[in-house]
């Protein structure tokens, strides 16, 4: 197997590697005597630990031959000092204990990391890999694995030798070293038979400088030479110097003795006591341990090679350990002695490790790990198999191998239960970081997580957080596996309690999820951490993390109570007012804000104040002084008003008028929460800025950055007394949405600066939130000053001023169409000033017009009927021109003294239903007012107007006569419940009269008119016209009472004034809707209300209805009247010859048109009966009068059999019994409006009645140049049959 | 398992119940013999909370790994794990999106596979043109290739129908309640096809 040459890496200088030769050393035992100690103490240190730095060499460079003939040099080499009192395994719990130390002082170290802001993702992924991962935990990975020193299935970290050091105080010291190597006092190992007790030796006497002459101690050392042989035995001298110095810059101690580092240590040792431990120990090494080990490898090699090489020996193996089958398992596999072949390759495999010779190792633990399987020793199989995985590591060979023997240690360590759980784990670290050092970090992840399932929770939290990191250095970085990693270490550390690392964890894993929309993590993340902080006791960070969690709409009821229960936990433990910028709770609404305010502008009530202000603007044009205009010359000064003009972003508001301000407030959670204290964030400054604030306009926009920045507490009013600020109080429901109307009154003269909006939430805590305007989107989006966000809602105050407050009385929500009403206008002055020189503006007067003073005491309904003796024609001739303007001033006179109310009269009428708005504004001048001259009230009013009755007019020409017309009025009651009863119809103008049909005395035959009802009239109307040629528009027309006889109804007089008034403006606008006929004739009918409807009405019992009709035209389509006028009987002698009878046919033009007639009479009767729609016919067919005439004269011969039943069929017998005489054709053009005779004649030959009506009459319009519409088109020509007119001649008595 | 006295406060933390589900899922299957059976036992026996065949959790997820719409199956309160193995699966996303090579033949295609076989559930993941996936979460340990495909594409459909509707804005979160029907009712027939 060859590995990729990329790939390739060098195993010594990886993370691993170095490990390996630090841990992985050949352990030196150490007996010591009592007072040996004693004399290290006086340094603050144990003897191990006085010898420890020097027992790492990084140079030592000793030639090492082992099995090989080969011989090599070895650079790095450790020692292991250890007590021989702690050479057996740890207990469990202590090891926990000293693991979680470990976890436990690394994280009082990061304290100080917590404070500070969590790290971005850029600086993660910028560090590199040694500073990613924090050093306790290469620390806690050592410690761990440190916890399964000493196990009895492997061999290389049992001493190699055995250091026995006396004091040279010590009485009779070569029998100290004697009674050191007892057998009671040695490990465990040692005495049941896991290890060789026959251990290489080394005697040390060691002397103190402090407590006897050097003498002495070299008197001692040559006794112990004679006693032990020369080369074994050595001499020490420490403590030669006074105690001046600290050595600290030597790495004296240890991790796990940290705690004594706060004595001085090393006090007493000098330069050459240093040396001298230097020398001794690497002479300890060299001459010594090495050549020990490489001697006793190479005996072993010769015996194993002896007993198990070979074709012969395996065969015999094999054998023998089938034989071995039978007996008994032990629990843990069987046991074996240091003297077993097992054994001693397991020596030989770890000894030659130790001294680097890893194909010597690797073949040994390759050799040994399918005895053990056999066996089925599997502590002892995973063992070598972990070893055989790491040899194949350091001789960085088939990476698939390496990987399948730690895996199978793994899995077997796993497979033992939890014997060889802590042996899985560091197996596991050894696999992780031989993984990582081959750059497979992802493999390593999972490994790391395949540990933290075996560990308990603390270590599986490093472990996982270990993962994490791996998942990080990945390439590509596996961001989301090393956030998710991290919530898990996290949580796992919160659960053994260890929340600096807890949070730690998640305040790395945040940035993962940073920006993303995963809301329900980042949740779970930040409230964690808001938590635990909170139990650190560092609130105000808690509070930051809160605060990301408040707004949580998407989580379910029970978790937003959690998370809202303890964030208010956390406030209060926090134990002052918190205020938080931008609180997420409630969620305002930006977008919803609105300033309301009244400079010149003032409004009846805060509903007016909705409407657009271009609809106002349209609406005073004409009655506001035009601001622009102020200046004629470019010498004059700036008008004294001139700092309220210079700067258009200021608003003007009036000093004691408060400005309001409407803000949505949402919440955004299922649970109520409650809102107290909502108020405005003002600043008032005083007069003197409004001189240079031109300049100040710059200077403020600058210091706002820097405001926006502080909470409101630092910039809380100090003066109450010039600002009032309204405070609501209001609870919301789950997902609850309220506009809250806020509203502060400056109270005296300064600028006025509306910052931002401030609230307290469940009392707790305080929201604050700054209005902040993207200039750049006002500056296109917005339009009009009132609606829009000003950049700076700054008002510059002035002086209090009078202001007029106003409503119109009496005015209805629904009425029906038609309604009269007298209504009242109430202005209010509330100051203590006057106000002069009052306008009116009305935007609709086809529904109110103002009255004047006169109407003020008007009996309303009663005032309109007709007097008897008001015959006088008193209507001013200008008060259409007045009502059409719109602009109604008020009399001179009128003014408004401060505290007084003013009532004007109003005239209401109903015009048209729907929904109707209509504005009224009122404008006032104030005096002595520098600031503003005049203000405008402005009111405003919806009102439903309901259907009530639909009248239409059908105007028809009376056939008999010329001059009168036939009306139908159709009536329908349009409304639900009520009932009116009607009262009069009138016809407007003094050419018309109207009346009721002389043939029906009661015009209409019930009294009144209930829901849904409808019905016809009928009445005769008369033009008057020739009698009154002047054409006066004046309303003066004819009435007809409606009702029974007997009722006693008074007649209302139309000619008075609103009801002219308004009739002229209904005449105004439903002369746009009919447009083209000639407008002939206007109807009013005026009914009342029975008030069967009290719900829509219910302060009057009897209204008054007007409808108008206006522009009625009559209905005959054909532009010709005519009348066939003659004798209608006639006494003749028939005998004596036939009777001659003549007639004139009277044609008058109606049509504004001169019209070309041609009368034609013809003697065969046309067949068909339509003779009184013959008018009809030829006005549907139009223009094809001529085709009309041929077919019904082709048809008379075709059906005349058919027509056999038909009631004239005796007329069409034979031949006529009359015919016409004189000329058959007439023609004639008519001018328009004049009337024509044309005479006619026939002869009768037999007595009998006929009807005349055979003749026709063609017309055809000839149009002049100005009007060519549409109308004139199809009008232009047609046929219409004669009228009947029944001759009836009798013969007469001869 | 460790049982901590931490437990009863942390109310809202994932738990230890959950987390350690959240374990077991991401413990990765090992394949062969080399899983030792008893390992097995110690973990949660496979699936006994949910019921045999379902679907736990789909989700769809914009071209900025944006969560736009996401949906459990479960009575569980699992919201939370749903979302970190929706999450994480995105990792493996973006790996497969960006090492090519490994998918070869599928080059073209929007199946993108089995994408996570933890213990518990099976992850699979589709690809639209517009780079927004789609997560599925299944407890059904053998589920076949081609159903896992048709649900893909029906649910791509569904999908589709829903940000052709003119209120939908593109890159919000799809709120569309006919969606969520139309999606549940196909989580549903998911795999009764392949059976019947």
């Amino acid at each position: 197997m060859s590995l990729p040459s990329e790939n390739k890496m060098d195993p010594v200088n990886s993370f691993l590697g170095r490990l390996l030769l630090e841990e992985l050393t050949p352990v030196v035992m150490v007996l010591s005597t009592p007072l040996a100690e004693d004399a290290c103490q006086k340094n603050g240190l144990n003897f191990v630990e006085m010898l420890l730095p020097f027992s790492l060499f990084n140079k030592i460079d000793v030639p090492v031959r082992t099995a090989s003939d080969q011989p090599y040099r070895l650079q790095m080499f450790k020692l292991q000092l250890v007590y021989a009192s702690d050479i057996c395994q740890q207990n469990y719990e202590a090891a926990e204990e000293h693991l979680k130390k470990v976890v436990c002082d690394a994280s009082e170290n990061a304290l100080p990391d917590l404070l500070s802001d969590p790290p971005q993702l850029e600086t993660i992924l910028s560090k590199s890999v040694s500073h990613l991962c924090p050093s306790w935990i290469q620390t806690f990975n050592k410690e761990l694995i440190r916890t399964l020193s000493f196990s009895e299935h492997e061999t290389f970290d049992h001493p190699v030798a055995c250091l026995l050091v006396v004091s040279s105080k010590d009485e009779q010291p070569v029998n100290r070293f004697v009674d050191l190597f007892n057998t009671d006092q040695l490990p465990s190992l040692l005495n049941d038979g896991a290890m060789d007790p026959k251990i290489l030796k080394h005697y040390l006497l060691l002397h103190d400088n402090q407590d006897g002459t050097p003498e002495k101690a070299a008197n001692i050392l040559a006794e112990m030479k004679t006693t032990f042989g020369s080369n074994d035995c050595k001499l020490l001298c420490i403590n030669s110097a006074q105690g001046v110095g600290d050595r600290r810059d030597i790495s004296w101690v240890p991790y796990k003795t940290h705690a004594s580092l706060s004595r001085e240590i090393a006090r007493f040792l000098d330069v050459d006591d240093l040396n001298g431990i230097r020398d001794f120990m690497l002479d300890l090494a060299s001459n010594h341990i090495i050549p020990h080990m490489e001697q006793k490898i190479r005996i072993l090699n010769q015996q194993v090679s002896a007993t198990r090489k070979g074709f012969r020996n395996q065969i015999k193996n094999l054998w023998w350990r089938k034989g071995k089958e039978d007996t008994p398992e032990a629990p843990n596999g069987p046991t074996y002695t240091f003297s077993s072949t097992e054994s001693q390759i397991r020596v030989l495999g770890d000894y030659a490790f130790m001294l680097r010779d890893y194909e010597l190792a690797l073949s040994n633990f390759r050799l040994l790990s399918t005895d053990y399987k056999l066996d089925k020793a599997w502590k002892h199989y995973a063992g070598v198999q972990e070893m055989s995985g790491l040899s194949y590591f350091m001789l960085d060979q088939s990476r698939k191998e390496s990987e399948y023997c730690m895996e199978n240690a793994f899995t077997t360590y796993l497979k033992m239960g939890s014997s060889g759980q802590r042996n899985a784990t560091r197996c596991g670290l050894w696999w992780a970081e031989m993984l990582k050092a081959r750059g497979q970090f992802k493999e390593a992840a999972s490994v790391y997580f395949r540990i933290s399932n075996e560990e308990p929770c603390l270590h599986a939290a490093v472990m996982l957080e270990q993962a994490s990191y791996c998942y990080l250095l990945s390439n590509p970085p596996l961001l989301r596996k090393y956030g998710f990693h991290l919530i898990l270490a996290g949580n796992r550390y919160y659960i053994s309690e260890q929340r600096q690392h807890a949070i730690r964890a998640y305040r790395n894993a945040l940035c993962v999820y940073k920006g993303n929309a995963w809301t329900y993590i980042t949740n779970h993340v930040h409230f964690n951490i808001g938590r635990w902080y909170a139990f650190l006791g560092m609130f105000d960070i808690a509070i930051k993390h809160m605060l990301e969690v408040l707004a949580c709409s998407h989580q379910s009821l029970a978790t937003q109570t959690i998370f809202l229960n303890d964030f208010f936990r956390v406030v209060q433990s926090m134990g002052k007012i918190f205020e938080v910028y931008k609180l997420q709770l409630p969620v305002i609404n930006m977008a919803s804000l609105k300033v309301f305010y009244e400079d010149t502008r003032t409004y009846a009530s805060s509903a007016d104040v909705q409407v657009s202000e271009s609809m106002w603007q349209a609406l005073e044009e004409e009655m506001v002084p035009s601001i622009s205009t102020v200046r004629s010359n470019w010498l004059d000064k700036q008008p004294k008003t001139s700092p309220l003009k210079k700067d258009n972003s200021s608003c003007v508001c009036v000093a004691g008028e408060a400005i309001k301000l409407d803000l949505e407030f949402k919440n955004p959670l299922q649970i109520s929460i409650s809102v107290s204290g909502v108020s405005l964030i003002c600043e008032l400054s005083a007069e003197s800025g409004a001189t240079n604030f031109g300049n100040s306009a710059t200077e403020t926009a600058l210091q706002e950055d820097a405001e926006f920045t502080e909470p409101p507490s630092c910039r809380d009013p100090s003066d109450d007394s010039s600002l009032m600020l309204s405070k609501f109080d209001f609870v919301l429901k789950g997902g609850e949405t309220k506009k809250i109307q806020l509203k502060v009154t400056p109270r005296v003269e300064g600028i006025l600066k509306i910052v931002g909006v401030r609230w307290t939430l469940s009392d707790s805590v305080v929201g604050y939130q700054y209005f902040e305007f993207d200039t750049k989107k006002n500056k296109k989006g917005r339009k009009g000053a009132r609606h829009s966000l000003q950049r700076n809602l700054n008002f510059i105050v002035i002086k209090g001023l009078p202001k007029l407050e106003g409503c119109i009385h009496h005015l209805p929500k629904n009425v029906f169409t038609g309604d009269l009403r007298l209504l009242m206008l109430e202005l209010r002055n509330q100051s203590e000033y006057s106000v002069k020189n009052m306008k009116m503006k009305i935007s609709h007067a086809r529904f109110l017009i103002p009255g004047s003073s006169a109407d003020l005491n008007l009996d309303f309904p009663r005032c309109l009927e007709k007097q008897i003796s008001s015959a006088s024609n008193d209507v001013p001739e200008n008060i259409m021109e007045k009502s059409r303007s719109l602009l109604f001033s008020f009399p001179n006179d009128a003014s408004i003294q401060g505290g007084t109310t003013f009532m004007w009269p109003l005239w209401f009428h109903a015009g048209l239903c729907g929904s109707i708005s209509f504005y009224v504004s009122v404008y006032y001048e104030m005096e002595n007012s520098t600031d503003m001259t005049y203000r405008t009230l402005r009111m405003h009013y919806n009102l439903e107007v309901l259907p009530s009755l639909d009248v239409s007019f059908l105007i028809s020409p009376c056939p008999s006569r010329l001059q009168e017309f036939l009306v139908r009025m159709d009536i329908v009651n349009r409304t639900s419940s009520e009932t009116f009863c009607l009262n009069q119809l009138s016809c407007v103008g003094d050419q018309w009269e109207i009346s009721a049909l002389p043939a029906c005395v009661s015009v209409c035959p019930t009294q009144s008119l209930s829901a849904g009802q409808a019905l016809s009239c009928f009445f005769k109307l008369k033009d008057c016209r020739r009698t009154n040629k002047e054409r006066n528009l004046s309303v003066q027309g004819s009435d007809v009472l409606l009702g029974s006889q007997g009722s006693n109804k008074v007649l209302i007089d139309i000619s008075r004034s609103p009801l002219v008034d308004f009739h002229h403006h209904e005449r105004y606008h439903q002369g746009k809707l009919v447009q083209g006929s000639p407008s002939i004739v206007d109807f009013i009918l005026i009914s009342r209300t029975l008030g069967g409807n009290p719900d829509i009405v219910p302060e009057a019992s009897s209204q008054l209805l007007s409808s108008h009709a206006c522009h009625c035209s009559i209905t005959s389509k054909s532009p010709i009247w005519w009348l066939m006028d003659g004798l209608r009987m006639i006494y003749h002698d028939f005998s004596t010859s036939f009777c001659e009878a003549s007639f004139c046919v009277t044609i008058h033009n109606c049509s504004e048109t001169s019209v070309s007639i041609r009368l034609a009479t013809f003697d065969s009767l046309p067949a068909i009966d339509q003779i009184s729609d013959a008018v009809q016919s030829s006005d549907l067919s139009g223009n094809q009068g001529g085709w009309h005439d041929v077919s019904l004269v082709d048809e008379i011969k075709v059906i005349s059999n058919v027509q056999a039943s038909h009631p004239r069929k005796p007329l069409s017998e034979s031949i006529s019994p009359y015919v016409w005489c004189g000329a058959s054709s007439t023609q004639l053009i008519l001018e328009p409006g004049c009337t024509a005779e044309v005479p006619l004649r026939i002869c009768i030959f037999t007595p009998g009645t006929y009807d005349l009506s055979n003749y026709e009459l063609h017309w055809k319009l000839q149009p002049s140049e100005e009007r060519l519409g549409n109308d004139v088109k199809r009008w232009s020509s047609g046929t219409s049959r004669g009228h009947p007119f029944y001759l009836t001649a009798l013969q007469c008595p001869s | 398992m460790q049982q901590s006295p931490a437990r009863s406060e942390a109310r809202y933390s994932v738990g230890i119940g959950v987390a350690d589900s959240l374990l077991a899922l991401f413990r990765p299957r090992t394949k062969g013999k080399a899983w030792i059976p008893e390992l097995r036992l110690r973990g949660r026996p496979a699936a006994a909370a949910f019921a045999t065949k379902m679907i736990v959790c789909v989700a769809v997820v914009g071209h900025q790994n944006n969560p736009l719409y996401l949906q459990s199956f479960t009575e569980a309160d699992d919201a939370l794990k749903l979302h970190h193995i929706i999450h994480c699966s995105l990792d493996v996303i973006d790996e497969r999106i960006n090492n090519p090579k490994k998918s070869g033949p599928t080059l073209n295609e929007a199946f993108l596979g089995l994408l996570y076989p933890t213990e518990n559930y099976k992850v699979y993941g589709y690809l639209t043109n517009t780079k927004v996936k789609f997560i599925m979460v299944t407890t059904d340990l053998d589920v076949k290739d081609a159903d896992v495909r048709t649900f893909f594409r029906r649910f791509h459909a569904a999908y589709v129908d829903a940000v052709s509707n003119p209120f939908h804005v593109p890159g919000k979160k799809i709120t569309s309640k006919a969606f969520a029907q139309r999606v549940s009712s196909i989580v549903k027939s998911f795999g009764s096809a392949a059976t019947t």
